[in-house]
């Protein structure tokens, strides 16, 4: 580098941490930056992992003796239970979050993700919703019916304690951390990358998040309403699985494993796509079939969400409909044999070296595949009626979440390690680490197969001598202590590396990816400029790329007015179309998350009448996030270094708020979808219908609401034409909202008695609550526009609050359309079609 | 939305989940109804209704992957969307189930 | 390559762990019955079938691994092809297709003229068999007759449980407001054992059943000796 251009990094180089670097000390709470809040995410993982690692040692010591005595069956039931919440909820998921905010950016060519405080938020979220599991693990209150937590046993006859709300509360906590991360990751993959990095020139890990942020959008909605109606259920007596009064257990199963079997996909995914950016670099070699890879990820991410029915083979599901679910989780694996032989003929192709995160995908790969078949062997529907609920599901669900994501993250781990720290592996305990967790795992899992088989079911806590099941339980036990001593060194490895690691100057693995053209560890703004892409962004060379960028020689090398910011580009074609500015340090995610607990914190201590207060806390706190968004004046064109100037994000057509308004709306419509599907299906399957009492059906209320709904929708519609006018049609739409919010609170609480009686009456109650929630975010969102329209923040060239109101008028209006013509259908169900 | 590059990714895929859960819910409520039991010929009404409705998916995956080949000119995007609806339609194998299976035991 | 030694040496040594000893009272590869039996011969197909492939995709892997170069005479689309498209479909299409076929026999066979009909009635944690409409009953063990199928039509009073012979059939779950059915049959007489394999409380461990297989006569008998419900409930 020439003395100038090195003098003009520095300076580039101390401008830019002033805008986008966390203040030490307590001003470390404000932090939004994506870097720091994926490694918090990440550590936060590692350190469930240790907490669900330690049950797991419990689990086994309970189980490697007959008759074992060390826990009572209570005791036991919290901590298996605890075990799969913890590593699923609390480890994998955030995990790999984590991971991905931590590398998204740096990957696709920005600096940030779209939504810096969102992610923020989500932290904090996910870190309370755990510490409420976990407190309540200590308190001897944790949930203790089984990870998936099976009606009746979960309601309230059976589970009077707090247990199973610390369940259904805590996890959906975390659900809307892992929500708002999936809308964070969609948006910045699609609208935050470099200038011509069009889709296919993307690195394939973020098809991988891409994908994967998807299938959260859609399958995390169903858990969440599962939750929700469960809850409704223990708390209000609203009997939707209560077999007695018109419920069915099954709807719970359903709901849960509409989520439950995509999670599974959804947890190996970025895992897969790690692997997809770790093998062709380790290979010296692009990845091969990088456009069928890409096929294959879209055609699991379809495939399955069509196979959750293979959790129920022993339900008594009619043979045809099995069939449908037995197929497409026999045809799952083909798509995923696309991805392994893809990383074979890249290694056949390539120069292979040997490393320690190739030894990690040499672990992926022996326990994957296993994984793999025996879980082909489990979707044959006459197999399953043995194997159901047997340790050999066990054995099967370790080797494909340990083989398809803890191998894969340790390889991740190893190779990305270098990039955080800015030092490399010193090696020492590397491979005796990886030895004794692959030794150990399949020590203990392998045996499990057969313990399963030989007619060991899942969750008992103790087994007689003469069942003979003790030697291969004592194998497995011993296998879980190699195995968790092998993860102890692995930690101890890290941390050696972190301290003692040696530091080397760019691109130790000679990737060809964006995220090593910056310097280790990443300044916050991860680029001092921003590259031009004009080839597939997994063959760049960084070396060259990571100076010119660090001296300011690419887009936005400059910095103006203290902002942050990134480039938005065409989703499809990667042109640049607009400057992003995003949101600066702030603690309003930490507070905002605050009062989210505290109303989780007060549904969970019954105090049902202060939780709305505490809700209100948060609409407030989120309205405030919005005073630093927006512009009070029209601004030209902005320059970005080259080519054409461009706008700035609030007077784009498309910006990422616009987006992630719609994927919003598309999760809230598959939670909407499901519980008018949950509702057909109780009256398809849940004994005790057509219900004996009437079925409240009020023609007034419909009608009433259905007409303000109407006039709202028109006036929230109402195009620019000076904001008077608007402000006046706001003004009606508001109107309108509360007309209808009263008429339909009102018919609420005339029918809740009967609600607790049958659980038709119970879903009218559920989706008209659904309709009045909407109407009441559209009236506070009419007053939010003619709050911004008073402050100055709306001209015709400055709408998008009124085209995101608009989005939202019109949800509620098709929604709403439909939750007062539910009752009349349900009516003519129940009476025309009953039994 | 259709004029999205995007959709054309998934239509056909699409396609499939939505003629997934509707066969799963017409099998169910045929059953619910009773249609299994009503015969036309030696095959049960549902069966009948069942075998129309998957023929009907297969058809419909075709033409969507058929409209999105003729309106995609031969750009990488054109040819992941190709091998995308190529395996929606493979993927209807999952329903040949309901040509001889047992329809509500 | 002392690393080269390493990953044989553990890819040896767990192959060969444990598939030794298939016995027990409680054991899905011990079957006394054509039911049992046609899901263990099930098991033993695919499990010879998932170790050839494992066998080759990690033979694969080594050996593209160990001798860089070796599998560079073919394309790498048709490595993606054949390998990961084309044998995997032929394979899962073949397997699916014999999985429904066995899954449909299963439901179907009758053996030994009139299947016998019994109910299984889980509650926190026992079970009790009804026989004849409830007209006998008995609790914790349930009375067979040998050569004959008996449809066990399982339901719960309280959570959900899961009735389970694995030497004479597959499981089935017991849900409270439903009623499922699952075919068992023994072929010789004997004692079975019987477990709920689905969690179902602190108490769950010790939900075992006996499944006693009479001779036709004797089961007549054992039959005429039960009392009505009310009485077994006691």
């Amino acid at each position: 580098m020439t003395p100038s251009r090195h003098k003009t990094a520095l300076r580039l180089h101390r401008e830019l941490t002033d805008i986008w670097a966390t203040p030490p000390g307590w001003g470390r709470l404000q932090a939004v930056n994506h870097t720091v809040i994926g490694k918090r995410f990440m550590l936060t993982a590692l350190v469930f992992f240790a907490i669900g690692g330690v049950l797991a040692m419990l689990i086994r010591t309970q189980l490697a003796t007959t008759q074992s005595a060390f826990l009572d069956a209570a005791a036991y039931a919290q901590v298996f239970t605890m075990h799969g919440v913890v590593m699923m909820f609390l480890f994998a998921i955030p995990f790999f979050e984590g991971l991905a905010m931590y590398l998204l950016p740096k990957m696709l060519g920005s600096r940030d993700l779209a939504f810096p405080r969102m992610s923020a938020y989500g932290y904090w979220c996910y870190l309370f919703g755990g510490m409420f599991l976990v407190g309540a693990l200590v308190a001897g209150v944790a949930p203790d019916g089984g990870w998936f937590m099976y009606t009746p046993l979960s309601s309230a006859t059976y589970t009077p304690g707090v247990n199973a709300d610390v369940w259904l509360l805590g996890i959906t906590f975390v659900e809307i951390s892992a929500l708002s991360a999936a809308i964070e990751i969609l948006v910045s993959v699609l609208k935050l990358r470099a200038p011509g990095m069009s889709l296919t020139r993307m690195p394939i890990f973020a098809w991988y998040m891409l994908v994967v942020a998807g299938m959260m959008l859609i399958g995390f909605p169903p858990l969440i309403l599962g939750s929700i109606l469960l809850e409704a259920e223990r708390a209000f007596s609203l009997p939707f699985f209560d077999p007695a009064r018109g419920g069915d257990p099954l709807l719970w199963q359903h709901l849960f494993w509409l989520f439950g079997h995509p999670e599974v996909y959804i947890i190996f995914l970025p895992a897969a796509g790690a692997l997809s950016t770790i093998i062709p670099t380790l290979a010296r070699r692009p990845l091969e079939g990088y456009e069928i890879a890409v096929a294959a990820v879209i055609a699991i991410a379809f495939l399955s969400f069509g196979l959750w029915v293979h959790h129920m083979y022993t339900v008594g599901i009619p043979h045809v409909a099995l069939s449908f679910f037995s197929a497409a989780s026999g045809l799952v694996a083909v798509p995923t044999g696309v991805q392994i032989f893809a990383w074979l003929a890249t290694l056949a192709h390539g120069k292979p070296r040997m490393s320690v995160p190739m030894l990690h995908v040499f672990g992926f790969l022996f326990v994957f595949v296993l994984g793999g078949l025996t879980g082909v062997m489990l979707a044959m529907v006459p197999f399953d009626w043995q194997a159901h609920d047997t340790h050999f599901v066990v054995a099967h669900l370790h080797y494909v979440l340990v083989g398809g994501f803890v191998f894969p993250m340790m390889a991740a781990a190893y190779y990305w390690l270098p990039h955080i720290f800015g030092r490399q592996s010193v090696q020492h305990l590397s491979h005796a680490a990886f030895w004794m967790i692959f030794v150990g795992f399949n020590l203990t899992f392998f045996a499990m197969h057969l313990t399963g088989l030989r007619g060991m079911p899942r969750r008992i806590s103790t087994y007689p001598p003469e069942a003979g099941w003790e030697t291969l339980n004592f194998v497995s036990s011993m296998g879980g202590f190699i195995m968790t001593t092998g993860f102890a060194l692995v930690a101890l490895d890290f941390l050696l590396l972190a301290v003692f690691g040696k530091p080397f100057r760019r691109n130790p693995w000679r990737a060809g990816t964006l995220e090593w053209a910056m310097p280790t560890p990443p300044p916050a703004y991860a680029f001092a400029s921003l590259p031009e892409i004009s080839a597939r962004a997994d063959r760049l060379d960084p070396d060259r790329l990571g100076p010119a960028l660090a001296a300011g020689k690419g887009y936005l090398g400059s910095t103006r007015h203290g902002w942050m910011e990134v480039l938005g580009v065409d989703m499809v074609t990667g042109r640049a179309e607009q400057v992003v500015v995003l949101p600066n340090r702030t603690c309003l995610p930490l507070l905002t998350a605050l009062a989210s607990g505290s109303v989780f914190a007060l549904l969970l201590l019954k105090l049902y009448w202060l939780a709305p207060l505490a809700l209100l806390v948060v609409v407030a706190l989120f309205l405030l996030w919005t005073r630093d968004c927006g512009l009070t004046s029209d601004l030209a064109d902005l320059p970005v270094g080259h080519g054409p100037n461009l706008p700035h994000h609030y007077h784009a057509e498309r910006p990422p708020s616009y987006w992630a308004m719609v994927f919003t709306l598309a999760a809230d419509a598959t939670l909407y979808a499901s519980l008018l599907f949950g509702a057909l299906f109780l009256w398809l399957s849940a004994p005790n219908w057509p219900p004996g009492l009437d079925i409240p059906v009020d023609a007034f209320t419909c009608v009433a609401v259905v007409a303000a709904l109407v006039i709202a929708a028109a006036f929230g519609r109402q195009s620019l034409s000076g904001n008077d006018r608007v402000a006046r049609s706001l003004c009606f739409a508001a109107l309108a909202y509360g007309a209808a919010l009263i008429v339909l609170v009102a018919f609420l609480v005339g029918i809740h008695g009967a609600a607790t009686r049958h659980a038709a009456v119970a879903s009218i109650f559920a989706v008209k609550s659904y309709a009045a929630l909407h109407i009441a975010v559209g009236l506070v969102l009419s007053l939010f526009c003619l709050w911004r329209i008073g402050s100055g923040h709306v001209s015709a060239r400055r709408d998008l609050d009124l085209r995101l109101g608009r989005l939202w008028h019109m949800f509620t209006l098709i929604t709403g359309l439909a939750a007062m013509a539910f009752p009349f259908i349900l009516t003519l169900l129940a009476g025309g079609a009953g039994p | 939305m259709s004029g999205n590059p995007l959709f054309g990714l998934f239509a056909a895929w699409i396609g499939w989940a939505g003629g997934f859960l509707i066969l799963y819910a017409l099998q169910a409520t045929g059953c619910r109804a009773g249609w299994d039991s009503h015969m036309i010929g030696a095959v049960s009404t549902l069966r009948l209704l069942l075998v129309a409705t998957a023929l009907t998916i297969v058809f419909v995956l075709l033409g969507l992957s058929w409209k999105a080949r003729r309106n995609g000119p031969a750009s990488p995007l054109a040819r992941i969307g190709a091998l995308a609806n190529g395996a929606a339609i493979l993927a209807t194998l999952c329903f040949a189930g309901v040509l001889w299976l047992g329809m509500c035991a | 390559m002392r690393r080269a030694i390493g990953f044989r040496g553990v890819l040896a040594f767990s192959s060969v762990l444990p598939l030794a000893g298939c016995t027990g009272d409680l054991s899905a590869l011990d079957p006394a019955g054509p039911f049992a039996a046609a899901i263990a011969d099930l098991w033993w197909l695919m499990l010879a079938g998932g170790a050839a492939i494992f066998l080759l995709v990690l033979g694969l892997f080594l050996l593209v691994l160990f001798r860089p170069g070796s599998g560079r005479r073919i394309s790498p689309s048709r490595w993606i092809w054949v390998g990961g498209v084309v044998f995997p479909l032929v394979t899962l299409v073949a397997l699916i297709g014999h999985g429904l076929i066995r899954g449909e026999y299963i439901l179907n066979l009758r053996i030994g003229g009139d299947p016998v009909e019994v109910e299984a009635r889980g509650s926190m944690w026992h079970w009790e068999f009804r026989y004849a409409d409830g007209a006998r009953a008995s609790r914790g063990v349930l009375h067979i007759p040998v050569g004959r199928t008996v449809v066990v039509t399982a339901t719960s009073e309280d959570v959900i449980h899961s009735f389970w012979a694995p030497r004479l059939g597959g499981k089935i779950d017991a849900i409270p407001g439903h009623a499922a059915t699952v075919r068992i049959l023994a072929d010789r007489p004997g004692i079975y054992g019987g477990i709920c394999s689905e969690y179902c409380g602190t108490g769950h461990d010790g939900m075992r059943f006996e499944v006693h297989a009479h001779p036709a006569e004797a089961y007549e008998a054992v039959l005429a000796g039960l009392s009505g419900e009310r009485e077994a409930a006691r």
